[in-house]
Formats: C-alpha cells, structure tokens, sequence
C-alpha cells in the first residue's frame, strides 16, 4: 500500500503540468476566437482610414476652392480698377468697396499683426475649470484686439465676423459652424505695435488668463499674416429695401 | 483501480479547467492599445467631414457668385454704363453683407437697466457693475449663435471689428462703449433674425434670472412683423489701413 502511493506521486506531477498547459491553450484559443467573434476594432481601424481620406481629400478641395476664390477676387479687383478708371467718384466707390469687402470679411486679407496662442493649464485636480480655455477666454482676447483697433481676426485659421459665435461645445470651442480644439491660435491683423502692447498690458487680457493657470504664449509679432474669407452664409440684402 | 481512474479524469479535468480559467481571466486585463478607430475619433472624423463639406459647399456658392460678377463685367465691357452700374451693384451688396446699411425685420429688443428693488443674490450683487461688458457680450454671443442676422446696441450696429468695453470713464465712473462710442443705461439690444430661435435660446439660459440676481432688469420683447425691428448701418471707420485684400492673379 505504501510502495503505491510512492509510484503513483512522480507520474501525477508531470500530467498535471501537461493538462495545465493543455487548459491554457484552450483558454487561448477561447480568446482569439471570441476576439474574431466582434472585430469591432479592426472594421472601426478601417473605417476611421477610409474617412480620414475622405476627409484629407475634401480639405484638399477645400484648399483649392479657397485658391480659386482668392484668384476670382483678383480678376474682380482688376475690373473694378478698370472700371473706376480716372474717375475720382468710381474710383472711391471701388476703394470702398475694397474695404466693406474686408469688413465683411468674405475676402481673404493679409497684412501686418500678432498672434498669440491659448492652451489648457496643467490641472492639478481641484483646480480643472480654472485651467481650461473656455469660449469667454477666446472672446475676451478678440474683444481686446478689436478694441485696440485689429482690422481682421482669425481662430485656428477660422474668420471672425460680425454674426461669428464663440461656445463650448463639450471639450472645444465653436467658432461659426467649425469645431475648433485648443491650442487656439489667434492672429489679428492690424497695427503690430499696438496689438502687441494691449494683449502685454499689465494686468490685462492675458495676464488674468495666465493668473488662472491658461498657459498663453508671448504675443509675437508678424510682418505678413494672411487669413482666410469667412465661408458662411452672408446676409447681402438690405432688409428695408 | 477504478479508484485511481476516477482520480486521473478528476485532475486531468480540474488542471485543464483551472488552465483555462487562469487563460482567460489574464488576457482579460491586457487592454487593446487605443487606436484611432475608437468611437471618439471615429464621430470626430465624421464630423470635421461634415463640416469640410458644408465648406466647400459655401465656397463653391461664393465662387459662382464671383464669376456671376465677372461674367456682368465682361458682358458691359464695351458699354462704360454698364460697368458702373455692375460696380454701383457690387458696392451695395457688399454694403449690406458688411453691416453698412441698415436692417429691420422681425426681431427681439432686450431692455437691461438697474433695478434697486430686485433682491440682489449673494456675490452676484455686484457683478453686473464690475463686468457688465462680458455679461451684454455674453448675451450678444448667443443671439449670434441662434439666428440673429443683425444686432445693436444703443443704436451701435455690430459688426466684425466691433468690441463691448466696460471702462472708467473721465467722471471716475465706469461706462460701457460700444464701437469705442459711450453708451448709458438702459442698454437696449435689438437683434433681426428667428425670433423663436432666439427667444429659445434666452429661456434655455434662464438670461433673465441670471441678471435679475444681479439687480438687474431684462426685459423682453418680440416683434415678429416684417417691421418689426430695426438695426442701424454701422458709422465707425472701415478698415484697409492694415488690412488688404489678399488677391492672386
């Protein structure tokens, strides 16, 4: 009885090891197979390439479009100067024109300015809604460049108008009917000097903004910024007709 | 001996059951590295597609309308006329779009006015009188963002270069300017556009509680005749001195 047990105990063990080693592959295979089952990662890994084509090639377009608009307004241009010809009356409609047009901002403008950008703080907790940049943040730094005369701002590259809404949306702000994510790149264009020294003014726009924990950059000037049209719905007619 | 048989199938099915569960309950901590086919990116993308397309759709829109212009100078090339009316045209187009000209339609007027016998709430007090150019931009921001095509305030037409500036006045006191022009109170917004769009958007934010706990009154009026309200042409100075077109040929 007692030589059994001693013959039984070295012929367990290494089965034992077998049949664990027989249930990991098992459990294995289980694994892949149920992972095969639902290939919602590898289908949604395909999907997300197919649209971000999609999505490059209407950028692509978009580009185009706007290269195209940018070359009609030059043709324009030349009419108009055309037609204003020597005549002191036309030729100061067909500068005003230039102006509205730029006021409107449905043409794209270049020119001298700042840019500044605004990026979430690091947060540290307690402290999340503080080191955020939300839409009034946007707003406030726009407000102050127009105040100190800019002539034409952009967001993210995103034209600021007259009817232009800044909001949160969740995590980004929404700038007419774009989603824009942080950092927000701000450019104005306008008197560089001047734009510079109201966004550096102690205590001013950014300094509250970084008092909060917002990390803004040093405004920086720039000889030549060119900033897009505004691509949304214009209102061209004088309602009292 | 049938003692030992029962004792092998016992551990052959315990080992490969234990095996497998050990498998299993592993493999199931060992997360997929993210990916952007995540749902997130993935409604993102879709998305910034919609927003690319609509776009392009607008610029195409404008595209047409340019070489509608062109095509109009083209045909009055030989008749001087011709050319300047295109140009005349062009000029009240853009006059409009750019807030020149002034505008009435349906709408809303907003009345905000201090009002000492509305209960103050707590902090709030106070707010209003230190700050009150974020709360009418707020306001503003939001008529912009729910169909209002045009917006004044105190006569002082919106437009893209415009700003909302809460300063100290020469009499130590701060004033509001609109268009760097002092406005006083009551500060009167009047805003074309959907009248029930907006109005929405005013109740959805609760706006008239928000300034009634800081002493002040925000009263609203609908007008939805076609007569309704009226928005002036803005009169401050046009840019271009910086500003200039940026065209290629």
């Amino acid at each position: 009885m007692h030589a059994e047990r001693r013959t039984r105990i070295p012929w367990a063990l290494p089965f034992t090891v077998v049949t664990l080693i027989l249930g990991f592959m098992l459990g294995l295979q289980y694994r892949l197979t149920s992972g095969t089952r639902v290939p919602a990662v590898a289908t949604s890994d395909q999907e997300a390439e197919r649209l971000q084509n999609e999505y490059n090639a209407l950028s692509a377009q978009g580009q185009a479009l706007q290269k195209e608009l940018a070359q009609l307004n030059g043709q324009l241009a030349t009419y108009e100067k055309q037609t204003a010809g020597s005549n002191a009356s036309l030729q100061a409609v067909q500068q005003r024109l230039e102006q509205e047009r730029i006021l409107a901002g449905t043409t794209p403008v270049t020119g001298p300015g700042v840019t500044v950008t605004l990026m979430d703080g690091l947060s540290t907790g307690t402290n999340t809604m503080d080191v955020l940049t939300h839409d009034w943040d946007v707003r406030s730094v726009i407000n102050e460049l127009f105040t100190a005369g800019a002539e034409a701002v952009a967001i993210n590259n995103v034209r600021v108008v007259a009817t232009t809404g800044v909001f949160c949306i969740g995590p980004v702000v929404k700038v007419n009917d774009d989603r824009l994510a942080p950092p927000y790149v701000i450019q104005a264009i306008g008197d560089p000097k001047t734009l510079k020294a109201t966004l550096d003014m102690q205590g001013g726009v950014l300094d509250m903004l970084r008092a909060r924990g917002v990390r803004v950059t040093e405004p920086q000037i720039v000889q030549t910024l060119t900033l897009p049209a505004f691509t949304g719905t214009v209102q061209t007619t004088d309602q009292t007709g | 001996m049938s003692t030992q048989r029962a004792f092998i199938w016992s551990l052959t099915g315990v080992c490969a059951l234990v095996g497998f569960m050990l498998t299993v309950e592993l493999s199931s901590h060992i997360k997929p590295q993210p990916t952007s086919g995540t749902l997130a990116s993935y409604l993102d993308l879709r998305s910034e597609i919609d927003e690319q397309q609509e776009e392009n759709r607008l610029l195409t829109e404008q595209i047409a309308k340019a070489k509608a212009q062109i095509a109009q100078y083209q045909a009055a090339q030989t008749n001087q006329a011709d050319l300047e009316a295109a140009l005349r045209h062009d000029e009240q187009q853009t006059a409009a779009a750019a807030g020149l000209t002034p505008v009435t339609g349906p709408g809303i007027e907003i009345k905000i006015q201090d009002d000492p016998l509305l209960t103050p709430v707590g902090s709030a007090a106070q707010d209003f009188q230190e700050r009150a150019d974020v709360w009418i931009s707020e306001v503003v921001n939001d008529l912009f963002a729910n169909g209002a095509t045009a917006i004044s305030i105190n006569d002082q037409r919106l437009v893209t270069t415009s700003s909302i500036r809460w300063i100290q006045g020469l009499n130590s006191l701060p004033e509001l300017q609109v268009n760097t022009v002092p406005v006083a109170q009551p500060y009167i917004i009047r805003a074309v556009g959907d009248v029930d769009h907006m109005l929405a958007e005013l109740t959805l934010k609760d706006w008239q509680a928000n300034f009634n706990i800081m002493q002040e009154d925000f009263i609203v009026t609908a007008h939805r005749s076609a007569n309704g309200v009226t928005v002036p042409a803005y009169q401050g100075p046009l840019p271009g001195k910086w500003a200039k077109e940026a065209t290629s040929k």
